[in-house]
């Protein structure tokens, strides 16, 4: 049986199966965070009861995370190299002499309640890329429950800049369907099918020349973006089997974020560039793009959990029995950086927003379940996928915490008998002394981010650019309270069933 | 096109990183447990003395080799890569006693020590009997304006405190101190120091070359006649001989170190709250200002 007809295909929780496959789904529901506490609690037992193999394993760890950071800074300067050189490109010259008119662009921009500004930014620049204005259809998909200045805004970006397009629709997702969970990937699907039904089918447009855009309500395009875009997709040997992902920079208003926004937005993107670069393990993210057919046959985005950004790639991996991957298209597209109006609520914000991208776990029980239920799909396709996905989780939520507060921790439990070994003299200062090594790779970081960083706004303080660089001392704070604790704060309400719902950024403007 | 890293190049990086990690792991855990290269490339454990010197400004001393001076922020001073022996330790600083030890340094093993240095010169300030007319002077719990040529009460008080068997937290009587679960207690002009907690938390200067003991007897060259643990440290006592009051540590790994507060035949002394020593000489009431 055709895997995108069986009852796994959109499962979203354990309730939402019964039987021994909700027993199954629960379980795997719990493994991510069983192995993060087992971990970071297996920790604090060794260093209580033999400190000496803690005091080993930590020093191993240490050593590792420093390799691991080089191994990484590698594929973030190779990547750097590419969006550099990508950006350059001449990509108009590249598509001469490929047939592409009949290509369509749709531009879905799901929306709530973000202000005229912000969706007013994101529209405007697709009014300056260098496609066809003509062959895109922009979409702007908002929501019934978010009232009618939302459904204002929509008019008056219609008014303006519907003439601009091909084809410009707005709709409007209704609230409280049954089965489905407020948030991006209803509303996604619900646009996606009326633009199917409002433009594609009268207009007798082939669901394979519509290339489908789901971009976040910031996501400002860059000019070249459409044709690299096309580039991409005419070039991939099956654009049935891939979705295209750009790199996310979180440009748009980086220069009046506050510090703690800039260094955990940017280490987002770092990420993103690191991930374009291991393309086998990628997923899509944020906003990304896919052929419109590919999105018809297995019924849009999953319309019932949050992480719908993520889970349309695993769909489709499923769907297309392994056979589907990302191509990473190593071009940017800028977004908002956190920002709200006071530093608290913005900080309260990042950790939310964490939380939510965190909240990706809820893919590691859909994965697995669809690996052993599906038998097509080979087996050590299976093996390092599951194993990339569970690892990418365990490190996310322990590594940092293990690196910056528990390598003491032998020292602190391990007893006066461990604490006279010269073992325990030595280990805080190898711990320390690799933490610096590691370190180091923050000053690539910091070149990396001031290259890509836009030009700065002429009423800025006089250093603001010092500032840019002496952020990433912040990164082991960041990493910890903004990387590992909503890491381990989304593992943990999973392991529980304390499922979380959709929680929109807001998107604030000074 | 720029492509992404191809899968061969980034195996290789990943084999070299994993290669770095095999080789490095053991050469690290060698490293952090004590183990060395000797002059003829042969691998040896060694071990490391930790000194903690609770004074900026003094010389820590290995052998004839002067290791470091202490400074605000670093006055634990750690020395590692030591070959199994015995060092002779001495801090040193101007205006203080010196501090000698000869410590023993097993494989693997951190030996610790903890420094006293007392004045050479301690500051003693008198204890008036009476009051001068217009001074203030702080009692124990009170602040009180006394008129001319008043008691002291504060001489009063002091005063008490050798009439009858001290009361402190710390202290049970004149012959059994506890402090924390350390008991001494004075056995004939002996101080027999027991531990009363678990072995796992014993004191450092209980144990020696990896073995440790249940008691330690401190002697000195006469009988003592009074003791009580030195304010702020439960590795120290003061004593008072027939020639003085002195202050000495717990630690006999090697012989104790010796300090004098004040040397004068008949001396007798007196700690109030585990903070302010006070020696009598004859009427004579002096507090040490430490």
């Amino acid at each position: 049986m055709d895997y995108r007809h069986s009852p796994y295909f959109k499962v979203g929780r354990a309730s939402d199966l019964s039987g021994k496959d909700r027993f199954l789904y629960r379980a795997l529901e719990i493994l991510p965070g069983f192995l993060a506490w087992g971990t970071i609690l297996g920790t604090i037992l060794a260093s209580f009861f033999v400190p000496v193999w803690a005091a080993y394993f930590i020093i191993a760890f240490d050593l590792y995370w420093l390799l691991k950071n080089v191994y990484l800074s590698i594929h973030l300067r190779h990547n750097w190299r590419r969006i550099k050189h990508n950006l350059a490109v001449d990509w108009k010259g590249m598509l001469s002499n490929m047939k592409y008119e009949h290509i369509l662009h749709m531009v879905i921009f799901p929306y709530y309640t973000e202000g005229i500004a912000v969706v007013e930014q994101s529209i405007q620049a697709l009014t300056q890329t260098e496609y066809d204005h003509k062959k895109m259809i922009v979409v702007l998909a908002g929501e019934e429950a978010a009232g009618n200045e939302a459904s204002l805004i929509a008019e008056t970006m219609q008014k303006k800049y519907a003439h601009v397009f091909g084809h410009f629709l707005i709709t409007k997702h209704p609230k409280g369907v049954l089965g489905e969970m407020p948030g991006k990937g209803s509303n996604l699907s619900y646009a996606a099918e009326e633009a199917r039904k409002k433009i594609l089918d009268p207009n007798h447009i082939s669901y394979d020349s519509v290339l489908v855009s789901a971009f976040d309500i910031d996501t400002v395009a860059y000019p070249k973006y459409f044709l690299c875009l096309t580039w991409y997709f005419l070039t991939v040997p099956d654009a049935h089997k891939v979705s295209f992902q750009p790199v996310p920079f979180y440009n748009n208003n980086i220069w009046h974020a506050p510090a703690l926004s800039r260094v955990v937005a940017a280490s987002s993107t770092f990420w993103q560039m690191i991930q374009q670069e291991r393309p086998e393990k990628l997923a899509t993210f944020s906003s990304h793009s896919v052929l419109f057919q590919s999105l018809y046959e297995i019924g849009y985005w999953q319309k019932n959990m949050v992480s719908e950004d993520s889970r349309i790639f695993w769909n489709l991996f499923l769907a297309r029995d392994g056979d589907y991957s990302v191509v990473p298209i190593s071009y940017p597209v800028s977004m908002d950086a956190n920002l709200a109006p006071s530093f608290w609520q913005t900080t309260r914000n990042i950790y939310k927003q964490h939380r939510r991208w965190s909240w990706g776990t809820e893919n590691i029980p859909y994965i697995l379940l669809g690996f052993i239920k599906n038998k097509k799909i080979p087996l050590y396709k299976k093996i390092r996928m599951a194993f990339v996905q569970i690892e990418g989780f365990w490190s996310l939520s322990t590594n940092p915490l293990m690196i910056f507060l528990l390598g003491w921790l032998p020292v602190v439990l391990g007893g006066d008998r461990f604490n006279v070994s010269v073992l325990s003299y030595n280990l805080p200062f190898l711990t320390r002394n690799l933490m610096i090594i590691s370190m180091l790779g923050l000053i690539l970081t910091a070149v990396v981010f001031i290259s890509f960083l836009p030009p700065e706004p002429s009423e800025r303080k006089p250093f603001s650019k010092m500032y840019m660089i002496l952020q990433w001392v912040l990164v082991p704070f960041t990493i910890v309270v903004f990387g590992a604790i909503p890491g381990l704060d989304a593992q943990t309400r999973l392991m529980f069933g304390k499922y979380l719902g959709f929680w929109v950024t807001p998107k604030h403007r000074k | 096109m720029n492509p992404p890293l191809s899968i061969r190049r980034r195996r290789l990086y990943l084999v070299f990183f994993a290669i770095v990690f095999v080789v490095t792991i053991p050469l690290l855990i060698l490293y952090a447990t004590g183990y060395r290269l000797s002059n003829a490339l042969n691998l040896v454990r060694t071990g490391g003395l930790s000194i903690s010197v609770p004074y900026s400004g003094a010389q820590v001393s290995i052998g004839n080799s002067i290791i470091k001076d202490t400074s605000i922020f670093q006055r634990n001073i750690f020395v590692q890569n030591l070959r199994p022996a015995t060092y002779d330790i001495r801090v040193t600083k101007d205006g203080l006693q010196e501090w000698k030890k000869r410590l023993m340094v097993s494989p693997q093993t951190v030996t610790e020590a903890h420094v006293f240095l007392l004045p050479q010169k301690p500051v003693l300030e008198e204890v008036p009997t009476l009051l001068v007319d217009g001074n203030s002077l702080e009692a124990t719990t009170t602040k009180i304006l006394q008129k001319k040529s008043a008691p002291n009460p504060q001489y009063q008080f002091v005063l008490a405190l050798f009439g009858t068997t001290t009361k402190s937290i710390t202290t049970t009587s004149d012959s059994l101190k506890i402090k924390r679960k350390l008991s001494v207690t004075n056995k004939d002009g002996a101080l027999h120091v027991v531990w009363e907690g678990n072995v796992d938390s014993l004191p450092y200067y209980f144990c020696s070359d990896q073995s440790c003991k249940s008691e330690i007897v401190v002697r000195a060259l006469s009988k003592i006649r009074y003791f009580d643990f030195f304010p702020g440290r439960d590795d120290l006592l003061v004593v008072a001989l027939p020639d003085g009051i002195f202050v000495l540590d717990i630690d006999d790994r090697s012989p104790h170190n010796v300090q004098f507060l004040e040397v004068a035949p008949g001396l007798d002394f007196r700690i109030q709250n585990n903070e302010t020593i006070f020696i009598k000489e004859g009427k004579t009431l002096r507090r040490v200002s430490l």
